[in-house]
């Protein structure tokens, strides 16, 4: 039993204590009752009996008082008094007659009280305090034997009894005990019964479920039969039973469904083995020239063929996360086309492995790297249904390629997807465009299209054409606008001629693929190469320098530290990009979002534009200033020379692309936001924040809170000249 | 019984100690003999020094020095004597003893004859067993035998007392107390066995001051004026009536007419002398004072003499009111303070009054008859609250002042006596009034119904309250602090 259970009294505890406080309530109740009425049964008697007393007392005094008799008088009166109370006569002229005038307090209360005989009537029987005690005094009127007319009263007989505070009446006292015995009995019997038919039938339910839940016997879903048990109870047993079904029927499943996951991680884990070396082997076969075509494009296949097993297990993978992330799945948000594109194709290729149908997919190397605002499932489904109509409509080839046009001034990624099938007749074509249901198996392109249209055109923003000759083939164009790049996404990868390019990275593959990349670039880069983490630790110990940049792998065999853990480590996030294929974990994005890290899909590291850094050859200026108005860059310029600023400036975005690469990355840049050019200064600012430029400040008349949540500015400040 | 009421000078008195009780008297002659007749102050320091059979507590008779009483038949009765009983001298008492001081009182008292005309026989069985006898049942038997005036001495005491009478200054009784030193200023008496001592003091003013309290522990007398002193005092307003009275003799000239007598007394105005005794005053309706057996509060003593008056043939002359009159007084009974309010009644009338002091209260009736004085004030006080305590005075003994020898009156005032019956009493009292009344020499003046008392109140004082202070044993007192 835990503690905090132990400070829990137990039910029956609980019920013990009800049960002894109602039957103390009860008890003090019918005794406060008992008390109440006792006293005033009491007072009710003590004034009977008085009174009949003073009727006694009276047919005695009157004739000894009437021939003036007062031993007999004082006899009388001592008889009738006591400790508890004392008699008094007072006759006509107000003499106090008392057998001991000892009483002094009540001698001089009468002499007070009693001018006349008529204040006897006013009297009659009360409670009075003398001398700091409490009488209860009556008072009658003596008369003559003789004559009860009124007119002979010689006196009056007073008594005064000592107030009780508290006096018992057996009556009373037999009422209470009767009362008392009455309630405890009903109480006992209720907690009887209540013991027996409730508790008891409870803590046997108790026992039984603890047992149950103590030995883990799932698979028993019967509870033993429970004496006694009211109809709530059953009930209860009932409820238990079917909530121990549900569990062993929830257990089954899950267990089907750990051991399915097991076989999805284990296939994803072997898929993300698989890519690394396929990347490898892919950017190999571009630069195989000393084979013959044939042998080129069985090779390409086969690589093909390998990676396509590779993606289908990783969209398994995919779909099993995203139906865990059912909420988030369907939401619209940047998504990697290139990524999106290969898994599908790679899908459909698996699925109509039978067919003799080829399925082309040609990424430009310019739209490896970009995203696009859509719900990735919704897409995924509408590209499935379009390459499905293509299948339907008996093409022999589909071409899927993925570009990157600027239309004017707007990025767009366009789809295509070209097939040489039945094609769509005119009319039926104008059908599907109206939304209009056509479909036909037979004749292929039905259901899927309208779908598409709304999703596309409606959701995301995008638009769709489509152009098809019957007996020719159908061209589908997808166009979507692009989104900006997260923040987590290194879009490319500017590197300086002088940095060490520092990989870590278990897999072999990928080490070649590197260099391969750079060394096409820059042949003299310097590479180290690391496969553990243990060996980037021991080495940057001893070679720390602000002059390398990391390509650090997420996952290592047999390792726990994984690299984003590696990095923080080491504090050179700030130099570090991260290489893996779990790019689709938002949590690992989120960490490296806070980070300020870059992530490189391990599939991207093969198309990543890779930049050399013009730094050590590039133009030294203090500021760079961009506006259209060029009063005001010519101002900038001349107050720069007052002050000994060396200023570059720009009137139009156009001007500042021919020289962007001769600056500085920390170099300042002030743009205009209203430009009067192909996009608004904020925009070319993204643009350059992706280039590596930093220090980006909006030199605007607007409002700062005009341009909220764009990270890559780092101010928005006026025109003024900051030096 | 009836007791006349004292008046001593006071004299100046030190601190008194915190051991002794320090209690007041009435400037009075304090007579110890129960032969005379002693007055309220002198029953007082008798009740603490002497012992007695029995004893009236208030409202019950308790046991004193007998042991048991017993009724053998309503004309028979058994005494026997404890056997605890002594005298101061040690010897315990015997039948004997108690049997000479009966006979003591029988021989020296010409009043109060009562019980004796009861008893027919008393006959002694052995040492400690008495036997009385009665002609006739009588009821009041053991309430005038609890009267203070029964007291025990040891008989050879009597013996020698006969012979010398300055022996009653330390009466060898069988009490609580003895005396101890006896003077005119104070009485010093010791406890034999238990209880404090006692010092009484005689207040000649018969009053004190309230500045005066904190001399004394239980004060009998007025107090004057007010003083936080008497914060330290319990009061009890104590039922205990005194009557006043004015008797004539009819051996005097003035009176040998009876209607002279009957216009005299009704034309006495005692306005102003109840104005001078306070709001505790009222006027006597009855020759018994209110709460005695046998006094009607619906008659008026005092308008059957006027009636009488009526046939008064001479009215009060002028010249005669030059001539000479004596006023005699009682000083056991009138304050030095209200004197000349007394004075005042008769100066309307004869302004010529000639003062008579009288302090032999023993045989003052017979004394003032024999004084040949005009006129007497007197006051009488009762103790077992019946009538016949004042009908006494009215018998043919020392104590009857008036000089008149009526027979008739002395049989009907004997007889009423033997009548059991208290209703039947009380109507023969009311009868032997009226007889008196026809007579016209006597006229009651004023009553005061009660008396108060000071007892400091770090004093326990058991059953005080039940009895007059007279007849309270101070042995059973205490001081708590």
């Amino acid at each position: 039993m835990t503690a905090a259970k132990i400070n829990k009294l137990r039910i029956h505890f609980l019920i013990e204590r009800f049960f002894i406080i109602a039957g103390l309530s009860i008890l003090l109740a019918t005794l406060s009752v008992g008390l109440y009425f006792n006293k005033y049964d009491e007072q009710e008697m003590q004034k009977n009996n008085l009174q009949k007393i003073h009727s006694v007392l009276s047919q005695l005094i009157v004739p000894s008082l009437m021939i003036s008799d007062l031993s007999e008088v004082r006899r009388l009166l001592y008889m009738a008094s006591g400790d508890e109370e004392t008699f008094l006569v007072v006759d006509n002229e107000g003499t106090i007659i008392m057998s001991d005038y000892e009483k002094s307090p009540i001698s001089r209360f009468v002499l007070d009280s009693y001018k006349s005989i008529n204040n006897c009537k006013n009297l009659g029987v009360t409670y009075k305090y003398i001398d700091g005690k409490k009488y209860l005094i009556n008072c009658s009127i003596l008369y003559k034997n003789d004559d009860f007319s009124g007119k002979n009263k010689i006196g009056v007989l007073l008594s005064f009894t000592n107030y009780k505070w508290f006096s018992f009446s057996p009556s009373i006292f037999y009422f209470v005990a009767i009362l008392i015995g009455l309630f405890l009995v009903l109480i006992f019997l209720f907690r009887r019964m209540l013991y027996r038919q409730l508790l008891k039938p409870l803590v046997t339910l108790k026992d039984r479920l603890l047992t149950i839940s103590t030995t883990h016997e799932l698979l028993c879903t019967q509870i033993d039969e429970i004496p006694n048990a009211s109809c709530e109870l059953l009930e209860i047993k009932e409820a238990f039973e079917r909530l121990l079904l549900s569990l062993q029927e929830e257990y089954s499943r899950r267990m089907k469904t750990e051991k399915m996951k097991a076989l999805v991680d284990l296939a994803a884990g072997v898929a993300h083995d698989i890519r690394s070396p396929l990347i490898a082997l892919d950017v190999i076969i571009k630069d195989i020239k000393n084979i013959s075509e044939d042998q080129r494009i069985v090779i390409r296949n086969s690589a093909n063929r390998i990676n396509d097993i590779a993606n289908n297990l990783l969209t398994q993978y995919r779909q099993r996360k995203n139906a865990e992330l059912e909420n988030t799945a369907s939401h619209i948000k940047p998504e990697l086309l290139s990524d999106l594109l290969m898994s599908l194709i790679s899908e459909k290729r698996a699925q109509h492995r039978n067919d003799a149908v080829k399925i082309i997919l040609n990424i430009e190397e310019i739209a490896y790297g970009k995203f696009s605002n859509i719900a990735a499932s919704a897409f995924n489904r509408v590209l499935s249904n379009l390459i499905d109509n293509a299948f339907e409509a008996f093409a022999d080839e589909i071409k899927i390629s993925l570009s990157f046009l600027n239309l004017t001034g707007k990025n767009r990624l366009n789809i295509q997807i070209l097939d040489n099938g039945s094609g769509i007749a005119p009319e039926d074509l104008q059908k599907i465009i109206n939304g209009e249901s056509i479909s036909t198996k037979a004749k292929g392109h039905g259901l899927g299209l309208p779908h598409a249209f709304k999703a596309i055109e409606e959701e995301w923003g995008g638009n769709i054409h489509i152009r098809s000759s019957v007996n020719v083939g159908t061209t589908i164009e997808l166009m979507l606008p692009e989104a900006t790049t997260p923040r987590w996404f290194l879009s490319k990868l500017i590197v300086n001629p002088k940095e060490s390019i520092v990989i870590l990275d278990d897999d072999e593959s990928i080490h070649q693929v590197w260099k391969k990349r750079f060394t096409q670039i820059y042949a003299d880069f310097n590479f180290v190469n690391h496969y553990h983490p243990q060996d980037l630790l021991c080495w940057d110990r001893n070679n720390q320098s602000i002059t390398n940049i990391f390509l650090i792998d997420y996952e290592f065999v047999g390792c726990q530290t994984n690299g984003l853990d590696l990095i923080e480590d080491l504090n050179i996030s700030d130099r570090s990009y991260l290489v893996t294929s779990r790019q689709e974990d938002s949590n690992l994005r989120d960490r490296c979002e806070k980070m300020g890290l870059k992530i490189i899909p391990k599939t991207f590291a093969g198309y990543i534009p890779i930049i050399l850094s013009k730094q050590g050859m590039t133009k030294t200026v203090d500021f760079i200033f961009i506006d259209d108005d060029i009063a005001i860059t010519h101002a900038w310029v001349l107050h720069g020379i007052t002050k000994g600023k060396n200023i570059a400036s720009y009137n139009s975005i156009r001007a500042f692309k021919v020289d962007l690469n001769k600056y500085d990355l920390n170099t300042p840049i002030y743009i205009d936001s209203d430009l009067n050019d192909v996009m608004k200064g904020q925009d070319f600012a993204k643009e350059l924040y992706d280039e590596g430029f930093k220090n980006i400040y909006l030199s605007t008349g607007y409002l700062s809170t005009d341009f909220k949540n764009m990270y890559w500015i780092k101010q928005v400040v006026g025109k003024e000249p900051p030096f | 019984m009836v007791f006349l009421i004292a008046n001593f000078p006071a004299k100046t008195i030190g601190e008194p100690t915190k051991e002794e009780l320090r209690v007041t008297l009435q400037s009075s002659v304090i007579l110890l003999d129960p032969g005379g007749v002693q007055d309220s102050q002198s029953q007082f320091v008798s009740r603490q020094v002497n012992c007695q059979l029995v004893r009236n507590q208030g409202s019950t008779f308790v046991l004193d020095a007998a042991e048991s009483i017993k009724y053998n038949t309503p004309l028979e009765i058994v005494l026997k004597i404890s056997k605890q009983a002594k005298f101061h001298d040690g010897t315990l008492i015997k039948a004997e003893d108690v049997l000479a001081s009966l006979n003591y009182i029988k021989e020296s008292r010409n009043i109060f004859k009562n019980f004796f005309i009861w008893i027919k026989k008393i006959e002694i069985l052995d040492d400690s067993t008495i036997v009385f006898y009665f002609e006739k049942p009588a009821p009041q038997f053991l309430k005038v035998l609890s009267a203070k005036n029964f007291a025990i001495f040891k008989n050879s005491f009597l013996e020698k007392v006969k012979k010398d009478k300055s022996l009653w200054k330390t009466p060898l009784g069988c009490g609580g107390y003895k005396v101890a030193e006896f003077n005119n200023e104070e009485i010093k008496l010791i406890p034999v066995s238990h209880g404090l001592p006692i010092n009484f003091y005689l207040v000649k003013a018969n009053q004190i001051n309230a500045s005066e309290a904190t001399k004394y522990d239980i004060i009998t007398l007025n107090v004057v004026g007010s003083s936080d002193e008497l914060n330290n005092f319990d009061q009890l307003e104590m039922f205990d009536p005194i009557q006043y009275f004015v008797g004539l003799n009819t051996k005097s000239k003035l009176w040998k007419n009876k209607y002279d007598r009957c216009k005299f007394l009704s034309d006495l105005d005692t306005k102003s002398l109840l104005a001078s005794y306070g709001k505790n005053a009222i006027e006597a309706n009855d020759l018994l004072p209110k709460g005695t057996l046998g006094y009607n509060s619906n008659i008026n003593f005092n308008n059957q003499i006027a009636r009488l008056a009526l046939k008064a043939i001479n009215p009060i002359r002028t010249s005669k009111q030059l001539e000479p009159f004596c006023l005699a007084y009682l000083t056991v009974s009138i304050q030095e303070a209200n004197r000349n309010e007394f004075i005042n009644i008769f100066k309307m009338h004869y302004p010529n009054i000639i003062i008579k002091p009288m302090e032999n209260v023993k045989k003052f009736g017979k004394s003032f008859v024999e004084s040949n004085c005009d006129a007497l004030v007197f006051a009488l006080r009762t103790t077992y609250f019946d009538g016949y305590e004042f009908l006494t005075v009215f018998e043919n003994n020392d104590g009857n002042f008036s000089g008149l020898e009526n027979k008739n009156l002395n049989e009907h005032i004997l007889k009423s006596q033997l009548i059991s019956n208290p209703n039947e009493r009380a109507k023969e009292y009311q009868k032997i009034t009226d007889e008196i009344g026809e007579l016209c020499i006597v006229r009651p003046l004023l009553t005061l119904p009660t008396r108060r008392i000071y007892i400091r109140k770090n004093l326990k004082a058991p059953g005080i309250g039940l009895i007059s202070i007279h007849q309270y044993y101070l042995g059973n007192i205490s001081r708590s602090s």
